[in-house]
Formats: C-alpha cells, sequence, structure tokens
C-alpha cells in the first residue's frame, strides 16, 4: 500500500472532523473525496499532506509513519504538490515564477527555468508562461497550479475542491489534465470535489460523513455504464426478453420474423457480460 | 546562485506591487537618513576643522583654558607661557589668538593672530605677494576664497577695529575656514583687541617627539587651569562640537526608532495581508526561517533604497546650503560618514523587520491556508 491511516483522529475541541478513519491507497491510484460541508474532507486532506497533525492516529506513506518524520517541510516538497480551490498563486509573480517556488536543491536558475516551462508545457500553458495571475482565465490558473503541485515529481497530490470556481466544460477539462498526469507519470491523486461529474472520474469514490467514511465506492467504467444503459432501455428488455414489441426492431435488423438475428444473438451477449461485471 | 537571483526577484515584485505605501515607507527612511547624514557631515566637517586649527601652528600640542567651551573663548597668559618654556625637554612654545572681525560688509571674517616666525607660517601657501616679517607693522596676508570674494589684492588696504591694514600675500591651504580668514602678527591682535599678555592657546613643540607625552602631563599637573591637548583629542574637548555630536546622535536615535516603527507598521500589513500567500509557500514545502528571510529581505530592501536615496540627498543638499550662505566651513562625505548612514539604514531595516518576519514565521501553514 502507497498510503494508509490508522484510525486517524483530529478533533478541534468538541469538534471531530475526522474520526476513526482507515484509508487504503494503492500507489498510481486516482481516489476522490466527497461528503457534504463540514464532513471533514479539508481536514483529512491537511492530515495526509502533514500540514497538520493528527489528534490521534497515524498516517502512513510508503510504509512510513508522518509523525516518525522530522523535518515536515522538506516531506511537503518532495513529496507532496497541494492544489487548492482558489488564491492558489501568488498574485505578484507570473506563471512561471510560481511554478519555481517549490523548487530546492542545488539547481541553476537556467535548469529550475527550463523544468517549470516543461511543466507548463505540459498542463497546455506554454504559450502564457510570463502572464501573471490576474491576466489568466480560472482554468489556466488552476493549471499553474497543477504545474506547481508537480514540480518536484511528488508521489502524491492532494487537490481540495481544485475546481469549485469553475464551470464544467472547465472543472472536466481540469479533472482529465490531472488524469492524464496520473497515467503517464503515476502520481497518486486525491481530490476532494463536490461535484459528482468530476468524482466519476476517479477510480474510487470515497464519502465521508461527520468525519468517518460512510462508503467508498468503486467507480465503473464509463463504456460498461453506458452498456447497462442500454440493457434497461426499451431496445435492450426486447433483445432480453427475446420478443419484438417495437417494430423498428426489425429495421435495425436484430429481429427478422420475430425472432433473433445472428447480430441479434451477439448484441445480446454484450448486455449479458455487462450485467455480469456489474454484479461482482 | 539561481535561488538568490529568484529571491530577490520576488522581493523587488514584492515590493513595487503596493507602489504607493512602498513609496512612503522609502519616502520616509530616505528623510530620517538624510538627516542623519546632513548631522554627520556637519559634525565630521567641524571635527576635522578644529583638528586643522591645532595642527596649523605646528606644535605637537596646544594648551588652552581647561574652562573655555570653545577656542576662541580660551585664554592663556605669558606667565604660564614662560614657565612652560623653562621646563625641559621643549624646544619652543609660541601663542595664538583665533578671533573673528569686521573687514568690510562681511561681520565675522575670523582673524589668525600669529607670531611672524617661519615655523608659524609655513602652512600658509604664499600664492602672491609675501608673508609678514617679524618688523612688519599694519600690515595682514590674506586667504584666498575672502580675496576672491572681496574683490582684495596685494597692496590693497583695508580698516579693521578702525586700524589700517595693507594685504602684502594672498595665501591658500585649501581649508575653507583659513582661506576666509586673514592673519596679522600676535603683537597686533593683542593691542587691537585689548588682549594684552593674552593668548587663546599655546603651541608647545618638544625637543624629542617621544617625550611628548610625559611633557604634555607634566604641564596638565603644573597648570590645573589648563588642558594640554595633541591635534586628535581636541575635538572631544570642544563643548560645542560635543554639543552638536551628542544633538546629532540623539537625532539619529530618533531616526532609527521612527524609521523602523514606519518600516515595522509596513511590513505588519504587508504579512497580514499576505497570510493566505504565506500559507501557500509552507505548503509547498517553504521552512518558517525562509519565510522570516523573505519578510526581512523586503524591509531591508526598502530601507537601503530609502537610505541611498537620503545619503545622496544630503550630500547634495548640505553643501548646496552651506555654499549658499558662504559658510566658510567644509562639510565633505566621507568614506566613513557614507558607511555610518548605510549601517543605520540597515539597522533601521532589520529592526522593523525582525518582529513582523517572526510573526509571519510562526504562522501555522493551516491557520495562513484557511485566511481568507
Ligand atoms: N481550525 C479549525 N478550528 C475549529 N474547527 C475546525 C477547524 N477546521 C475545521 N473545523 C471544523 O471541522 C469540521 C470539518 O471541517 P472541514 O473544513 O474539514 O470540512 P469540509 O468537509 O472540508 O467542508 P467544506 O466542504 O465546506 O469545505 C467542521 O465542522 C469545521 O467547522
Ligand atoms: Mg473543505
Amino acid at each position: 500500500m502507497f498510503l494508509t491511516t490508522e484510525n486517524l483522529t483530529k478533533d478541534f475541541g468538541d469538534v471531530q472532523a475526522v474520526l476513526d478513519v482507515n484509508l487504503e491507497i494503492d500507489r498510481g491510484e486516482f481516489v476522490s473525496i466527497m461528503g457534504p460541508s463540514g464532513s471533514g474532507k479539508t481536514t483529512l486532506l491537511t492530515l495526509l499532506g502533514a500540514l497538520d497533525t493528527p489528534s490521534s492516529g497515524e498516517v502512513f506513506i510508503e510504509g512510513e509513519p508522518l509523525s516518525g518524520i522530522k523535518d515536515v517541510d522538506l516531506f511537503r516538497s518532495k513529496k507532496v504538490g497541494f492544489v487548492f480551490q482558489f488564491h492558489n498563486l501568488i498574485s505578484y509573480l507570473n506563471a512561471l515564477e510560481n511554478v519555481e517556488i517549490p523548487m530546492h536543491g542545488p539547481m541553476s536558475g537556467t535548469e529550475r527555468r527550463a523544468r517549470a516551462i516543461e511543466l507548463l508545457e505540459l498542463v497546455g500553458l506554454g504559450e502564457r508562461v510570463y502572464h501573471n495571475p490576474s491576466q489568466l482565465s480560472g482554468g489556466e490558473r488552476q493549471r499553474v497550479a497543477v504545474a506547481r503541485a508537480l514540480v518536484n515529481d511528488p508521489a502524491l497530490v492532494l487537490a481540495d475542491e481544485p475546481t469549485g470556481e469553475l464551470d464544467s466544460k472547465t472543472s472536466i477539462e481540469i479533472i482529465q489534465l490531472m488524469k492524464k498526469i496520473n497515467k503517464e507519470k503515476g502520481t497518486t491523486f486525491i481530490v476532494v470535489t463536490h461535484d459528482p461529474e468530476v468524482a466519476k472520474k476517479a477510480e474510487k469514490i470515497i464519502f465521508l460523513k461527520n468525519g468517518t467514511i460512510a462508503r467508498q465506492e468503486a467507480v465503473k467504467s464509463e463504456s460498461v455504464e453506458d452498456v447497462l444503459a442500454l440493457r434497461n432501455s426499451a431496445f435492450g428488455q426486447q433483445l432480453i426478453e427475446k420478443k419484438a414489441t417495437d417494430p423498428y426492431m426489425e429495421n435495425l435488423g436484430v429481429f427478422k420474423g420475430g425472432t433473433l438475428t445472428k447480430e441479434g444473438e451477439a448484441v445480446l451477449s454484450v448486455l449479458e457480460k455487462a450485467e455480469a461485471i456489474e454484479r461482482d | 546562485m539561481g535561488m538568490k537571483e529568484r529571491i530577490f526577484g520576488m522581493t523587488l515584485k514584492s515590493i513595487v506591487r503596493k507602489k504607493m505605501r512602498s513609496g512612503l515607507t522609502v519616502l520616509g527612511i530616505a528623510i530620517g537618513i538624510m538627516l542623519v547624514t546632513a548631522l554627520l557631515m556637519v559634525s565630521t566637517g567641524l571635527e576635522a576643522q578644529f583638528k586643522r586649527v591645532v595642527e596649523e601652528g605646528g606644535g605637537d600640542f596646544v594648551v588652552m583654558d581647561k574652562t573655555a567651551p570653545d577656542l576662541m573663548l580660551s585664554r592663556v597668559d605669558s606667565t604660564a607661557q614662560q614657565a612652560i618654556e623653562r621646563m625641559g625637554g621643549i624646544s619652543w612654545v609660541s601663542g595664538m589668538i583665533f578671533t573673528t572681525a569686521q573687514i568690510g560688509d562681511r561681520p565675522y571674517v575670523m582673524m589668525f593672530g600669529v607670531e611672524t616666525t617661519e615655523r608659524n607660517l609655513q602652512q600658509f601657501k604664499i600664492i602672491q605677494g609675501r608673508t609678514l616679517n617679524q618688523d612688519d607693522r599694519g600690515k595682514i596676508i590674506m586667504g584666498r576664497t575672502i580675496a576672491v570674494q572681496e574683490g582684495y589684492q596685494v597692496g590693497s588696504t583695508l580698516e579693521i577695529k578702525g586700524s589700517s591694514f595693507s594685504v602684502v600675500g594672498i595665501y591658500e591651504t585649501g581649508a575653507s575656514f583659513e582661506d576666509g580668514g586673514v592673519i596679522m602678527s600676535l603683537s597686533e591682535v593683542q593691542t587691537l583687541f585689548d588682549m594684552r599678555n593674552l593668548v587663546s592657546l599655546l603651541q608647545v613643540k618638544a625637543e624629542d617627539t617621544t617625550n611628548t607625552e610625559a611633557i604634555r602631563a607634566e604641564v596638565e599637573s603644573t597648570f590645573p587651569k589648563f588642558i594640554a591637548l595633541k591635534s586628535t583629542d581636541v575635538a572631544s574637548k570642544q563643548e560645542d562640537l560635543q554639543l552638536i555630536t551628542s544633538i546629532s546622535a540623539l537625532i539619529s536615535l530618533i531616526a532609527i526608532v521612527v524609521g523602523s516603527i514606519i518600516v515595522m507598521n509596513t511590513m505588519i500589513m504587508s504579512v497580514m495581508e499576505r497570510t493566505r500567500e504565506i500559507g501557500i509557500l509552507r505548503a509547498v514545502g517553504w521552512k518558517s526561517r525562509k519565510v522570516l528571510s523573505m519578510v526581512l529581505k523586503e524591509s531591508l530592501a526598502m530601507s537601503i533604497i530609502g537610505g541611498v536615496i537620503g545619503i545622496v540627498i544630503a550630500a547634495g543638499l548640505v553643501n548646496a546650503l552651506a555654499k549658499a550662505a558662504q559658510l566658510p566651513v567644509d562639510l565633505p562625505v566621507t568614506a566613513d560618514l557614507v558607511v555610518s548612514a548605510f549601517i543605520i539604514a540597515v539597522i533601521l531595516g532589520f529592526l522593523g523587520g525582525f518582529y513582523p518576519a517572526l510573526r509571519a514565521s510562526r504562522m501555522s501553514p493551516m491557520e495562513a491556508l484557511s485566511h481568507e
């Protein structure tokens, strides 16, 4: 396991923001976290990213407990990238400089610049390198934030409502960008979101309620979803019942003279397979 | 190197972003440092002048009245001169008078009364005419500056305290207060100013310079009314100068305190506005001491910019004013002075920036991030 938590708990006085959370996340997984406002999503993220310390319990990253790390600042800069909902960027620095900010270690100015430009190109902003945040759209600003999160090649990216301020089309673009990076680089992503369309792009959705995990759900592939929808349609039902009630079924070529054609039987077998997948 | 470049750029961008606020802060610092520099110029200029006064007679040390707050008010009588002459190891002792008189429409022209011997006059390089002789009566030599400004030449006659004098030579030393004055024989000054048997100070030359200190101590113990000073010490014994020095130290202190408060105010505002930014920097892995140095660099940058502006303005303004007022003083901008003013600017930036920087660095990343 890449990341696990053991009875992770955080309280603020009387408020139990996170309570006995046990998580298991594989390396390279793309996980989304949903839940009502105040359910502890942000708090959980800050504990996973060592921005805050738990009241009890433990976070293990690559088997190592976070409580045992001496230099958490260094840990964060090496292992974790953060993307927040808004005001992610330093307003008076341009895109390039914002991306350079987390870099450390013995790198020359030219190397830093080259690395930052490479990442801005990766997020599709190769043409906007010298723009200030005020000269960028909301979606572009979030792309810069994604580039900055990736600059030290972290194993884990934590995003807290990264699309919260964006329209639905731009939201999907940003989440697709994250998925692309997840596939290409194997970076683990944990994305908090209120948007079900965004959450569905993950492989797994964790639902939080009152600080605890209410349920976890694997996201079905979109293609399987579409086939299942087809099965539930009037078209699918007629194939399953092997009885054409709609005269157009003959025109589609799946029935001939009231019985299934070869094509009809082929489609039916696909529908049955999708059903079997869903039962798993 | 890359890191420094980047952070330096960040510092400037952050300052430039709030033009009005940063501009006012820099202006406040510039005014303070200008004041400090101007006062330093006056006190170091006057100090150099006092040193010069003592050195111009050519002795190893001078003897003057202990209680006089100023050279011009010092009185030493001729019995003391004779007593010192009789002490062992003395090569010569000669008296000098420093005073002022009206010449033409100038009310306060420096008058130097000196014994007309070669050793006492050699410092005054004659550029026209001749120097004074032992048996000159009714003759003076005159500094180049006043001669040029007032249109006197060798052969001109003028009136001092009702007596007529003729100019026999023009000299130049390079020190404004000398080149703006006139030299007359000691005995004529004594008559003219009613100072029979009195001088402002005595120049004492030892036979062997290694004995200077012992002789100096002996003079002081023999004449408790007098003080014997080497040229390097004379400035510190001048009450006028000491007053100017302590006033300028006080004003410098006030400038540092006020400047630090201005810087602190600006930086506290800046840090508060940028709480969220600081949270982001911490989230991406900046250490708290890097945040500290970021804030400190900004306050230092502002105080250094203000300091440089203040020094430059003071250097230009003070000499322009001295020239316009025709003051016979040299107020040079020495390297020491620039370094002192600069150090004061840096101290001010550091004092003003430290608390805000500490506050910024102590913010927990969580707290800073939830700020909005
Ligand atoms: N610093 C804090 N001090 C006190 N209570 C806090 C603090 N941070 C969070 N809480 C409380 O902890 C609970 C969980 O907060 P959290 O911000 O994690 O919720 P969330 O799921 O991210 O909500 P949202 O969707 O609105 O962002 C809330 O009841 C909140 O009021
Ligand atoms: Mg939240």
